[in-house]
């Protein structure tokens, strides 16, 4: 076989694992469109569910599972853009920067399962707080911190080295400098990241289901220290009880309207990275 | 403090703005600059010129304290206005206002004209409206820039030549009022017509502020300088006036140079 014809077989077998693997995405995506679709009405949408979920819609999941996650993200927020500042900006010592680059990998890597557990044992039973949405949040915003934080450091040390010398070269202190060069020019960067982790968090069950959330019998909740209904675990129990025909077809709609919340928190990271995408390089 | 300035009153010559004695530079093990000694007369060009290595843009970059990076290492003084530029009580960041640079490829921040010729001034000094947009027209005028870009101010300050994103770089650098301006090949990457303009701008500026220019371009230096200083490999090999130095080098390497753009050394 000769150098182009194996150049050739490379590029078809590229093909090919793209191709299986959007099959596979779209498969499972037109599945539950098929199977879902069919019980989603406004009144699914829009009314509190009953019998366990059986009958009724899936208005306080929705709403459940849209706090925790947004709660999430404005935890997350912050923390991600703090530490990617300090990782960029101050940390020099290159060991530490691959220990503390391990460690971020490292934590990304743990099973959701565990951040569930970790919040069970320290906040429900060492501090306390009883089963809670704010701790489901904080939990969550945990689980995302590592893909927050890398997008927004590698945002930052894609800044070219010029800004930052231009404007030190101005008079500017080193805050100012983040302040007025590397956080704007890295805040959409930084933004896309969370919304990555928002869309994986939206999802997870896992680490919420011990610490945050209730099964059945609770609506919205009316101070922090009170669990929600969130989809993920609403089409858990469903599923648990699929022998009945209508909870499992509650349940296909849950998952089509869990898989939408996912698609809009990617579609809008997305948008914030080709929308927003402020240093493309000068002439 | 007092003290401090009546021996360098007496150490500096009065019509000289900056005075760099014997430095040596090291990053990491790299031995960067040895016993370099040079003056920078005030309001005048001081061209520094050597072949690619020789130290030129690290010398530049000691004197406004812009290569403090890990490694980096200096042995010696730099005076400027009777202040040892490296004393610890010496405040960084208002050296660095007062020593403005501009560098080889234009620095142009995405935003527009307007802003950027406030970037650096809006964080030394709070400023009225009116104030801004004094500013503006001052420092877009000193560059001779305003008339080109006046109606449109608020554009992207990406949308302009590269020509005219070098005058603004210069423009913004002389809103923060420098008393020294270093220039890092600031016209290398530009074509000759624009090159020409640009250091038609240069001559203008030493009227009111004292420029230190790097450069490969000889005939650059011939055309604007009033000193001019040669390195090779980390040294200075020979300093003095424009005139005398292009017409008449005394170091075997200064002429090989001038005469050829290479150097032996």
């Amino acid at each position: 076989m000769n150098r182009i014809t194996k150049d050739k077989l490379f590029i078809y077998c590229t093909k090919l694992i793209i191709g299986i693997s959007l099959v596979i995405v779209f498969s499972i995506l037109l599945f539950i469109l098929y199977k879902g679709y069919k019980g989603l009405n406004s009144g699914f949408i829009l009314t509190e569910s009953k019998s366990f979920g059986a009958e009724g819609g899936i208005l306080y999941q929705i709403i459940g599972s849209l706090m925790l996650t947004i709660m999430a993200g404005i935890i997350c927020f912050p923390i991600a853009l703090g530490a990617a500042i300090y990782d960029s900006e101050y940390l020099k010592n290159p060991k530490i920067k691959s220990i503390t680059s391990t460690l971020i990998f490292g934590l990304n890597g743990v099973p959701s399962i565990i951040f569930g557990i970790f919040g069970l044992i320290f906040f429900v039973n060492i501090l306390g707080t009883g089963i809670s949405w704010l701790v489901g949040s904080v939990i969550l915003a945990f689980m995302i911190l590592p893909t927050a934080l890398t997008a927004s450091r590698q945002t930052m040390e894609s800044i070219p080295k010029k800004y930052r010398e231009a404007s030190l070269g101005l008079g500017l202190t080193k805050w100012q400098m983040i302040r007025s060069v590397i956080i704007p020019q890295s805040f959409s960067g930084s933004l896309t990241g969370l919304f990555i982790g928002l869309a994986r968090a939206i999802g997870e069950t896992a680490p919420i289901m011990f610490i945050a959330t209730a099964f059945s019998g609770v609506t919205i909740p009316y101070n922090f220290l009170q669990p929600a209904v969130t989809l993920p675990t609403h089409l858990l129990n469903l599923a648990q009880n699929a022998v009945n025909p209508s909870a499992l077809q509650n349940a296909w709609s849950t998952a089509l309207v869990l898989i939408f919340l996912v698609v809009v928190f990617n579609l809008t990271a997305m948008i914030l990275r080709f929308k927003f995408k402020t240093y493309t390089p000068q002439r | 403090m007092e003290h401090a300035l009546k021996v360098v009153k007496i150490a500096q010559d009065k019509d000289e703005l900056l005075s760099i004695r014997e430095i040596d530079i090291w990053f990491n093990e790299h031995h960067l600059l040895r016993k370099v000694s040079m003056s920078v007369p005030l309001n005048s060009i001081t061209c520094i010129i050597g072949p690619s290595g020789a130290g030129k843009s690290t010398l530049l970059r000691s004197i406004n304290r812009i290569n403090l990076e890990d490694g980096f290492a200096i042995n010696g003084s730099i005076w400027m206005n009777g202040k040892n530029l490296y004393d610890t009580d010496t405040d960084i960041y208002e050296t660095r206002k007062n020593i403005g640079m501009v560098f080889q490829q234009p620095c142009i921040f995405p935003t527009s004209i307007y802003e950027n010729v406030l970037f650096g001034i809006k964080h030394h000094q709070k400023l009225s409206k009116p104030e801004k947009v004094n500013i503006v027209e001052e420092n877009l005028k000193a560059v001779s820039l305003w008339n080109e870009v006046k109606h449109r101010l608020h554009d992207k300050a990406e949308t302009l030549s590269i020509g005219q994103q070098q005058r603004l770089s210069i423009a913004r650098t002389l809103a923060v009022k420098p008393t020294l301006i270093l220039m890092d090949e600031p016209t290398s990457a530009l074509d000759p017509k624009t090159s020409l303009s640009i250091e038609e701008l240069i001559v203008q500026l030493k009227e009111k502020y004292t420029v230190i220019l790097v450069t490969h371009n000889i005939d650059q230096a011939r055309r604007i300088a009033d000193k001019v200083v040669f390195m090779c490999e980390g040294s200075v090999v020979e300093q003095g006036t424009c005139t005398d130095l292009m017409n008449n080098p005394q170091e075997k390497l200064t002429k090989g140079y001038i005469s050829t753009s290479h150097c032996d050394c």
